[in-house]
């Protein structure tokens, strides 16, 4: 696998990239200087399964932390992406408009979803490092 | 993981092969091992093996049974001129006429054996209490073989190539009468096997080639083949009548149709989505649906998250083996 930070590679052999921040609700956030890049997790997408569709934000939307981002379906399931992050949606992959499963074959790279110029920085600091969401996931998997 | 449910015999062959386990119909079932599409492929181009252990198995001996009772007030369709070894697809009635579970009733000399869904194993053995027909429950555990290379691979353990579809036949594999039927739920030829040795059938039938396929796969092919599922299609509200009008659509953009969903055309409602999903097979958007008037070619909307997504109502089933 990619620039798996062979540490944070748990047990259940998914992927939990150290350069990355997390959210309880699975999704991961890339910052670039004041942009940010969000897709969801390796765990997120092993749990969906089989991605067929992927609904994503207009372009110059903005988002608040917390509020809905897209809507990712796998053949069973139906999920809601929220943004782990506020900002203006400044560019979505249309990739995944005709192939929405590079996100269950790449998670944190080619999978990404949408890139937002943030509004806050600070609002980081509310994100998981990788280890801390390591820690969440198996802590919920024990529920 | 707390999820609590009974566990077939094959718990713990489907925890070897790393299965993702969901609770179904009081069970404790495989709803994957490696990924539905995959699964749902091998079963359209291979063969694949499914654990049907939970599906409820009712013995009815012929001997004192009221026939004319049977037939008369709890099934929709006769059973009395079956011949030996042959299955019928029946369901039984309520007094409301609606469908208590759709079953498979197979005819022996002295019995019908019932196959009944997992989630209403309880429901029918009260039922049939109720209308005073006696029963017992065989111990024999299913699995099913399904796929184009079924009678091949079935062949590394017997000879099943004089079984026809719907029928029937007891045969001696491994030191015990195994009942193998050319049945399943996947549109595809294959066998529905019922044995006390299930984990070694199991075993032996993947080390043939089979490939492990969970509930998720199940599901699709199923639906491809507009196949009922009780709970979905059917229920104890909605009756043999009713359930005619069950109709096709194929969304026209890639949003993916789930049960309850409402059908649009124009502004006006005209029915709900009783199952939905993803066709691996035809790489469309499909779904089952109740619609008050059925025109094959009509266009209509699906709501879907407060938007409306165009579909086109086309005939079932979505896919058809080519013989």
């Amino acid at each position: 696998m990619k620039k798996s930070n062979k540490d944070l590679d748990d047990k259940m052999g998914e992927d939990f990239p150290a350069d990355l921040r997390y959210s309880k609700e699975h999704e991961w956030v890339k910052i670039e200087g004041d942009k940010a890049i969000v897709g969801i997790t390796d765990h997120a997408q092993s749990e969906m399964g089989d991605i067929v569709f992927v609904e994503l934000p207009e372009l110059g939307r903005d988002i608040e932390q917390g509020a809905e981002l897209g809507v990712v379906e796998s053949v069973k399931t139906v999920s809601t992406v929220y943004a782990p992050i506020s900002g203006e949606v400044i560019t979505v992959n249309t990739d995944l408009d005709d192939s929405p499963e590079i996100i269950n074959s790449s998670p944190y790279e080619d999978g990404w979803m949408v890139k937002l110029a943030m509004s806050d920085i600070n609002e980081v600091d509310d994100l998981m490092t990788a280890a801390e969401y390591m820690e969440y996931i198996v802590e919920d998997d024990e529920e | 993981m707390t999820a609590e449910g009974k566990r077939t015999e094959l718990y713990a062959e489907h925890l070897k092969l790393k299965a993702k386990i969901v609770p179904f119909g009081g069970w404790l079932m495989p709803v994957l091992y490696t990924s539905v599409i995959e699964e749902h492929n091998a079963v359209r181009e291979r063969v694949g093996l499914f654990d049907i252990g939970h599906m409820g198995l009712l013995d009815i001996p012929k001997a004192g049974l009221d026939l004319k009772h049977l037939e008369e007030h709890c099934l929709t369709r006769k059973i009395a001129d079956l011949e030996a070894g042959q299955i019928r697809y029946n369901r039984l009635l309520n007094e409301r006429q609606g469908i208590v579970d759709d079953i498979l009733v197979y005819n022996y000399p002295d019995k019908y054996l019932f196959v009944v869904n997992a989630s209403n194993t309880d429901k029918v053995k009260n039922y049939l209490k109720e209308h005073q027909i006696v029963y017992s429950e065989p111990k024999k555990k299913g699995i099913a073989l399904q796929g184009p290379l079924a009678e091949k691979t079935m062949s590394a353990l017997c000879s099943t190539a004089e079984i026809k579809y719907y029928r029937f036949k007891e045969i001696e594999v491994f030191g015990e009468m195994v009942l193998i039927s050319r049945t399943g739920y996947t549109g595809e030829d294959g066998f529905e096997i019922y044995t006390e040795q299930a984990v070694l059938f199991w075993q032996k039938l993947l080390t043939a080639g089979a490939q492990p396929c969970g509930l998720g796969a199940r599901d699709t092919l199923r639906l491809e083949a507009a196949m009922p599922l009780y709970g979905h299609e059917l229920s104890d509200e909605i009756t043999d009548e009713q359930s005619k009008k069950l109709a096709g659509l194929e969304m026209l953009d890639k949003a993916v149709p789930r049960e309850k969903y409402r059908v649009f055309t124009n502004e006006k409602e005209i029915g709900y989505i009783t199952s939905g999903t993803f066709s691996p097979t035809l790489k469309k958007a499909i779904a089952m649906a109740y619609l008050d008037s059925v025109k094959l070619g009509e266009r209509v909307d699906v709501e879907v998250r407060g938007n409306r997504h165009p579909a086109v109502v086309v005939s079932l089933p979505f896919y058809k083996r080519k013989k």
